[in-house]
């Protein structure tokens, strides 16, 4: 018993330090959208600030009198985020995009990964290697012909330029591929026996039968084009109603001399939480996906 | 309602031949089933009937027109599969309409959402239910409409698979090993109602199954194929009594049949093990043969009767209740006998010691050394063994 205890507390030990690791900058970041500027630098306050009242130098500098220039911190922060920039449209842009992204992703990916798990066709193993192959593609490789490509058709600076690229997903396509083989063939003889068509059959039958996968693939897609910096920047040039949120925090820190770490943190506090609370959501189905691609 | 007839049906996987040629007529309303071994090629067989595998060459016809190259849904055939296969996502309710559905309502009908503004759409789907309840009525499933299939047992899944199979009122039933993953009291249940359900519906059934057992208690002819040929297509009394070939003889039959080997000699007589001859004369020119003997038909006695016995060591009592099954050794031979007895006899065996088998009526099928039938000379040929069998005397060679 003696040794176990020993074992299980070094184990708990090494795990609490990791959690330590990766909580920190969201603790940070949490506590820094709350604070007031002073007490992010003297980094005092603990986690939420004393949340004593301050006077906003900007605010004075306009001709303000004092009173009306003293703000609480917290409310001061996340004010400034929705005021200074506009956020809910880089919240709508990045919304309008993932869910884009996805939803095409899944109309292709869908009957892509049918064919390549249940029809028996010639070249279907060649085709599937090309898919694996695409997989190794690293997409700042290819960014610079996309770029142009999308210049020349004149899509710079739209939405379709932020969702074409990434309708097609390689791995969507072998993720669901993969979940398909663990669908019985005979209940995709039993829907033609029934009389479906192939279409049929892919939307009524396996797109049902794959919901979890599905959603383990969603959280994927979502996550990544929510949270990506490197494509939005590379063709959104200039045009502010289109920034995605990543592309926002950059622009408001470049306004804000780099300073006011309060308002900033509070811009990344509200873009991640959408993330979060559709993960906390999700989270059964999600693992239960997990763990359906990853048993059979 | 129609008739089913395969012509010539050849099927090759890779360099794998399946199917070698093989020809069925079934009848309009008979229960015919395809038995076999697995790897036989019947299931094969099955899914190129249904239209789900094609064939490399031959016909398919159902009802006389020929359907080589029609969609499995335009055959109106149903099916019912091994794992039952029903939408895990939809209700018992939603399953039984899915294939009414599909046939009745129209593409705009059929739109989620806006197809139920569609007029005429409520009157049809009023009729599929009114089928859907009827069906449900005749299986006793009414009371899990509104369950998945995740939440039945397997003999409930299996009804709801046979449910959806019968809404259509498909012209043929096709069955591929609907009974296997039952447990085994309610196969043979089972095995009772889908025999009930075939006089009550009175259609073509075509059913696959592993188990000889299955296909005697339930049919009206047996296919018996064994690397992808049909060996003997039969009744189950001629399947069984009068089998055409030597491997149908040891599959069909349990305990299987005894196999001893033989030789004919010149006078038409046969002898086997042990020295025992049997007093009937058969048709053949001299040559090595295998003696088939059912269990039923052999006797066990401490001390033959009359003299003429296989001299055997008993190895093996299995209690039935009923009947004993006595497993014997012949001499040093090698060869395992089984014998069937009543219980008082094997109570006078004693295990390990020495007992006498000899052959009812002397009941024997012999096989020549290609596995065909050799018939005795005061034999009934059947019908569907004729010609296959040696008859007359070595004119098959």
């Amino acid at each position: 018993m003696m040794r176990s205890g020993i074992g299980e507390t070094f184990k708990h030990l090494v795990l609490l330090i990791g959690v330590v690791i990766v909580i920190a900058p969201f603790y940070m970041m949490v506590s820094y959208s709350l604070k007031s500027p002073s007490e992010i630098q003297t980094n005092s306050g603990g986690f939420a600030g004393s949340q004593q009242p301050f006077v906003d130098e900007y605010c004075v500098k306009l001709g303000n009198p004092e009173t009306a220039c003293t703000v609480r911190p917290a409310v001061y922060n996340y004010v400034t985020a929705f005021s200074k920039a506009p956020l809910l449209r880089y919240l709508l842009n990045g919304v309008v995009v993932t869910v884009s992204i996805f939803l095409i992703q899944v109309v292709v990916a869908l009957p892509c990964a049918y064919a390549l798990s249940k029809l028996t066709f010639y070249g279907r193993d060649v085709v599937f290697s090309l898919v694996l192959f695409c997989l190794l593609i690293p997409v700042h490789a290819i960014a610079l012909p996309l770029y142009i490509m999308l210049s020349k058709v004149g899509l710079i600076n739209s939405y379709a330029a932020l969702i074409v690229p990434w309708t097609i997903s390689v791995f969507g396509i072998f993720l669901m591929r993969q979940f398909f083989l663990t669908v019985p063939d005979e209940l995709i003889d039993a829907a033609r026996m029934d009389g479906m068509s192939e279409f049929s059959i892919v939307w009524r039958v396996m797109l049902p039968t794959a919901v979890p996968a599905l959603l383990a693939f969603a959280i994927f897609s979502v996550v990544a084009h929510w949270n990506d910096y490197f494509w939005p920047r590379v063709v959104i040039t200039g045009n502010q109603d289109l920034f995605t949120p990543p592309l926002g925090l950059r622009d408001f820190r470049g306004d804000l001399d780099g300073n006011d770490y309060g308002p900033m943190m509070a811009i990344a506090t509200v873009i991640v939480t959408p993330l979060v609370v559709a993960f906390l959501i999700a989270q059964r189905r999600f693992i239960e996906g997990i763990t359906l691609t990853g048993m059979k | 309602m129609a008739t089913v007839t395969l012509r010539n049906i050849r099927k090759s996987f890779g360099t794998t031949e399946v199917l070698k040629g093989v020809s069925l007529d079934i009848a309009d309303g008979e229960f015919v089933s395809l038995v076999g071994p697995s790897g036989c090629g019947k299931s094969t067989l099955l899914k190129i009937l249904a239209g789900l595998e094609p064939q490399n060459s031959g016909d398919v016809a159902i009802g006389g027109r020929v359907v080589n190259h029609i969609r499995p849904s335009r055959r109106d055939l149903a099916m019912v599969f091994q794992s039952y296969a029903l939408y895990p996502h939809l209700t018992v309710e939603e399953n039984l309409m899915v294939p009414l559905k599909l046939r009745r309502l129209n593409r705009m009908e059929r739109l989620p959402g806006l197809g139920h503004l569609m007029p005429g759409r409520r009157q049809k789907m009023h009729r599929i239910r009114a089928v859907v309840e009827e069906t449900t009525e005749t299986l006793k499933i009414g009371d899990l409409l509104a369950r998945k299939p995740g939440q039945l047992s397997g003999g409930q899944r299996q009804r709801v698979a046979v449910g959806r199979a019968m809404v259509r009122k498909p012209v043929a039933f096709l069955m591929d090993e609907p009974l296997s993953n039952l447990d085994a009291a309610l196969r043979v249940h089972m095995r009772a109602e889908i025999a009930e359900l075939h006089r009550d519906l009175a259609t073509t059934f075509v059913y696959v199954t592993h188990d000889q057992a299955e296909a005697l208690t339930m049919s009206d002819r047996i296919a018996v194929m064994m690397d992808g040929e049909v060996l003997q297509f039969a009744s189950p009394d001629e399947v069984y009594h009068d089998p055409a070939d030597l491997r149908v003889a040891q599959f069909i039959g349990s305990p299987k049949m005894n196999t001893l080997p033989g030789a004919l000699g010149s006078g038409g007589a046969v002898s086997t093990v042990g020295g025992y001859t049997f007093a009937r004369a058969f048709d053949g020119p001299p040559q090595t043969v295998t003696v088939g003997l059912r269990p039923e038909h052999l006797a066990i006695a401490p001390k033959a009767p009359n003299g003429r016995a296989i001299p055997v060591t008993v190895r093996h009592k299995e209690n039935l209740g009923s009947d004993f099954f006595i497993h014997a050794n012949v001499g040093d031979t090698g060869h395992t006998m089984i014998v069937r007895t009543e219980p008082h006899t094997a109570q006078s065996l004693p295990l390990q010691g020495a007992a006498e088998i000899w052959s009812v009526e002397d009941r024997a099928v012999v096989f020549s050394s290609d596995n065909r039938r050799i018939y005795a000379s005061d034999e009934l040929r059947g019908i569907g063994a004729a010609d296959l069998a040696l008859a007359p005397a070595g004119a098959a060679q």
